[in-house]
């Protein structure tokens, strides 16, 4: 509070207890530190020898051997993709994952797959299905109008939503190009 | 489990077991405990996948399950223990450790216990005479009874224990130190604690490994059926192996101080040292703080038939090693000669030392190092007498304490005269502790190691292309020689690889090398500093 400049540049305590003078203060940063900075002492070169060597391809080796491993659990890809010519040699090689069951004993039994078939869903969809094709059906009848209601039909899209009818005009220009 | 440590932990996960159990893992890290409809919702993968991933985290020993903790209603809760996945970095240093010990057989079999979590013996055996037998010439197989003398004495000298039964209740197969977060009824029992932790099963396994028949199809077809025909058991269903980690760190541990002797002083000191360790080894438990006394005429009559050196001539080398400031032996009495000890923990705590001033000297420069080390003796000392003992100019010798302070490695401590703290009444000491010294740099240590793997993904994802094509190539190369083709065919495929992409490939492979090799040798320090910070925070616990 009693300094010089009234809060500019003055510390709260006495700075010559640290040892540092106002001369010699470092820089302010001025934004973020370098992502890279330059380091003054380089590191030390790696230890190689043959212990390392080994070593080196053990680790390698091993990486390798788990991943092929069918602890190595890979999520399941969309099978409707292309598949890449190139995977195809790829997948040669590989080997096959034999399946893998733990025992049972030793895990809690919730973690067991369960394989239940559901076949309620197969009939729900059938159903949807056919719903759909008696809407579009009665919509196309709707639709077998003359001329004159064409024109009145236009200048309602153009005031009304155009998305809702959207599916309806495309029907309606196919029924036109076709009779 | 700090940021660094999961971040380590979810690159390794990734690294071995791929992204969908990294996923889960990273979930029950950070968490801690949860049960499985909760991991689903928060990770947003399906129930199976989840299932599977947890499965294969407990066959690993990452993870373990508590049923009904909060009453016998409650779902069945999972942990992830953070420390067993850090030690997957460490494997190649078991495998070679195992190598140089009991050779090609004992590398297999820690190799394949390793890959697998854990296993019953018979089928251990089974798949290693399998390799071993792939490896050897034509002709020759490897025995079962070999493995099976190998497999014992792996027991025996209690490198590989068996897994503690989960029977319905709790199933941890971790050891008592590190006490469950959850308030259990019975704690998890360590595997130390099942009376036949190292008893070897009486089974009878007669055979030889088969070598995988690439000749006639018929015979294939015939054996297959064969084999499933009979499915073969031996007796030893239901008990399970895994590596006893503990009793690794234990070796490293005893062949660090053993090397370490043998820097300092010279190698027949480093055979009494390492004489007095073997003689330990079994009365020793692996928490103690130093071994148990031995009379120096105990170790005269144990030393190697090589070294014979004569009596007075031991007793020196053993007074030499007591009066040695590293303190790796104590006298503990004086009846047989003299009873010596080794300091395990006092040993431990001084190679952190000389670890933290090695990592300050090699970044800092060998005037900070000065530094360092005198605050480390010294305890607390004021900004004055720092410049005085370290023998350094007054300005260079603030600037390089201020860059100590400022990365954390020297910190400040404020002594008032008055009790209203004024600056211009309070002394200022630097000081240097040792202990969260030790633990900064291990997380630093956690962190490099997650930068080196990251870097490694990152320059393999950046030639991806290239190792792809690389890989094909092979591909249609080895099928061509299977098939018999010409050497101008196979010149005409290798140089579908143009030379600049051959120099690419190289430096890439060079680049791999370099940061997977790295990877290994800062898990050294890692070990070393794991030690000392678990030695020390039990002895004050």
């Amino acid at each position: 509070m009693a300094g010089k400049g009234r809060g500019i540049a003055a510390f709260t305590f006495n700075i010559d207890a640290l040892g540092i003078g106002r001369g010699n203060m470092p820089e302010a940063r001025v934004g973020p530190s370098p992502l890279f900075p330059s380091i003054e002492f380089k590191p030390v070169p790696l230890k190689g020898g043959e212990e390392e060597d080994y070593m080196l391809a053990l680790k390698q080796e091993l990486r390798g051997a788990m991943q092929r491993l069918p602890h190595n659990i890979k999520a399941r890809s969309n099978t409707t993709e292309v598949e890449k010519y190139t995977e195809r040699y790829l997948k040669q090689s590989e080997l096959n994952s034999e399946d893998w069951t733990p025992d049972w004993n030793l895990f809690p039994k919730e973690l067991m797959p369960q394989s239940k078939k559901r076949r309620i869903k197969k009939g729900a969809t059938t159903k949807t299905v056919k719903k759909l094709k008696e809407d579009k059906a009665n919509l196309l009848s709707k639709l077998d109008v003359s001329l004159p209601s064409l024109f009145c039909y236009a200048i309602q899209l153009l005031f009304f939503k155009m998305s809702s009818y959207m599916h309806v005009l495309r029907h309606f220009i196919f029924s036109m190009f076709n009779g | 489990m700090t940021a660094q440590e999961v971040r380590l932990c979810g690159l390794l996960l990734q690294e071995h077991f791929g992204e969908v159990v990294e996923k889960v893992g990273r979930n029950l890290l950070k968490s801690g405990t949860q049960n499985l409809r909760a991991i689903v919702h928060e990770t947003g993968l399906s129930v199976d996948l989840v299932k599977k991933s947890v499965c294969v985290l407990l066959q690993h020993g990452a993870c373990s399950f508590i049923q009904g903790r909060k009453g016998p209603g409650s779902p069945t809760e999972y942990r992830a223990h953070c420390d067993r996945m850090l030690r997957i970095l460490r494997y190649p240093r078991y495998i070679y450790t195992a190598k140089t010990l009991y050779g090609d057989t004992g590398e297999i079999i820690i190799e394949e216990l390793l890959q697998r979590g854990h296993m019953t013996m018979s089928s251990t055996v089974k798949t290693v005479a399998d390799r071993l037998t792939q490896n050897m010439e034509e002709g020759s197989s490897m025995d079962y009874g070999e493995v099976s003398t190998t497999f014992s004495k792996l027991v025996e000298t209690h490198f590989l224990q068996r897994c503690p039964p989960a029977a319905g209740a709790t199933g941890g197969s971790q050891t008592a130190a590190l006490t469950p977060a959850a308030p259990v009824s019975s704690a998890a029992p360590t595997p130390e604690s099942f009376p036949d932790c190292y008893t070897v099963p009486q089974v009878k396994l007669i055979g030889r490994g088969k070598r995988p028949l690439a000749s006639e199809e018929g015979e294939d077809q015939r054996n297959a059926k064969r084999a499933k025909m009979d499915p073969e058991t031996h007796g030893d269903e239901g008990i399970y192996w895994q590596v006893n980690f503990e009793r690794f760190h234990q070796y490293f541990r005893d062949q660090t101080i053993i090397s370490a002797v043998a820097n300092k002083l010279d190698q027949t000191s480093s055979e009494i040292v390492r004489t007095m360790l073997r003689m330990s080894e079994v009365t020793t438990s692996s928490t103690a703080p130093c071994t148990k006394p031995l009379s120096a005429n105990e170790i005269f009559r144990s030393l190697p038939a090589t070294y014979n050196i004569p009596r007075h001539i031991l007793d020196q080398y053993l007074t030499l090693l007591v009066d040695d400031p590293m303190e790796f032996v104590g006298k503990a009495g004086e009846s047989g000669g003299g009873m010596f000890i080794v300091n395990l923990n006092r040993a431990l705590a001084n190679l952190a030392r000389a670890t933290l001033e090695s990592i300050v000297q090699e970044r800092f420069g060998s005037r900070s190092a000065r530094i360092f080390r005198l605050l480390l003796r010294k305890r607390h000392l004021e900004q004055k007498q720092v410049e005085d003992f370290a023998m350094i100019p007054a300005k260079e010798a603030k600037d390089m304490l201020y860059t100590l302070l400022s990365q954390n490695l020297v910190q400040l401590q404020e002594i008032p005269k008055t009790p209203d703290f004024a600056p211009s009444r309070t002394f200022y000491l630097y000081t240097v502790n040792q202990l969260p010294t030790a633990k900064l740099l291990l997380q630093n240590c956690y962190k490099t190691v997650a930068n080196l793997m990251e870097r490694r993904l990152f320059e393999a994802k950046e030639s991806k292309r290239l190792l792809e094509k690389s890989q094909r190539i092979e591909a249609i190369l080895a099928s061509l020689q299977a098939s018999g083709a010409e050497p101008e065919q196979l010149t005409e495929v290798e140089e579908m690889i143009t030379a600049p992409e051959r120099q690419q490939l190289d430096s890439l492979r060079l680049h791999v090398n370099k940061l997977d090799s790295a990877e290994n040798q800062v898990d050294e320090t890692i070990f070393l500093l794991e030690s000392y910070i678990s030695s020390a925070t039990k002895s004050t616990s």
